[in-house]
């Protein structure tokens, strides 16, 4: 029952650690009306205590690893992590730069890896439903 | 008056085509100039290794005396130079757009199709 509930009801957390706001626009083009995620229960929170799903977008510099990693920690189970675009998967066309943390699974367990630069909202649509499926499988 | 004047937008407003994209139940609608996955045409290719060259990400790696070309969808931003620099036009750009997978490893492809 209660993961049926939760495959219904998804809540996500934007976390931005570093990316040049291509990925953001299309996140938040994803959340507007035109795609209307809230037909399956998809919606923006402010805090990562009340997310069931977190994204991250862009390769994760040394000033905001720390803030990065304690959001991830704050997260209640269970908790799903997407690295959306190249960024976050691989650092992108910053890889290998003096002032890069590392991409994303380097720093913490990345449950869905969304490549793109920036992906299209229907690709996160798609990333999102299959997230949704998995906690529904109480995976 | 207004009222029925209301009922009217509603009723008119109800049989209009959906603005909206309903992408999971229905179809996404891409433009076919949409850059997506890549398709890697093996009989045209002559593995000069220009698109690895070219490549701003590093995405492309060629082999020229195995003849591999493979590229890796999370290094690579989809900017459409390899497209543009191949002699042969072996490479070209498919609209699939999910390429999301679990495995980082599986983002390593040889090109769809």
């Amino acid at each position: 029952m209660l993961k049926w509930a939760r495959k219904r009801s998804l809540w996500i957390y934007h976390l931005n650690a570093g990316g040049c706001n291509g990925c953001d626009i299309e996140l938040l083009a994803t959340l507007a009306s035109k795609y209307d995620p809230e037909r399956l229960g998809v919606k923006l929170v402010g805090s990562p205590k009340h997310a069931d799903i977190i994204i991250v977008i862009g390769p994760i510099n040394w000033k905001n690893v720390d803030k990065v990693k304690e959001v991830i920690k704050q997260t209640p189970e269970p908790k799903k992590v997407i690295a959306l675009g190249s960024c976050a998967i691989s650092g992108g066309v910053f890889a290998g730069s003096y002032n890069i943390a590392g991409p994303a699974d380097k720093l913490f367990k990345v449950d869905l890896y969304v490549p793109g630069c920036p992906p299209k909202p229907e690709a996160i649509i798609a990333a999102i439903k299959k997230m949704a499926e998995e906690l529904g499988a109480g995976k | 008056m207004k009222v029925i004047k209301a009922i009217m937008f509603e009723v008119r407003d109800f049989f209009k085509k959906r603005v909206t994209v309903e992408y999971p139940f229905g179809d996404p609608k891409i433009q076919k100039e949409y850059r997506g996955k890549h398709v890697h045409d093996k009989n045209k290719c002559i593995y000069c290794g220009l698109c690895a060259v070219n490549c701003p990400a590093f995405a492309i790696k060629v082999d020229k005396e195995k003849r591999t070309w493979v590229v890796d969808l999370g290094k690579c931003i989809f900017c459409g130079r390899c497209e543009e620099v191949c002699p042969t036009k072996a490479i070209s750009f498919s609209t699939v757009f999910d390429m999301s997978d679990k495995n980082k490893k599986k983002l390593v492809s040889e090109g769809a199709g």
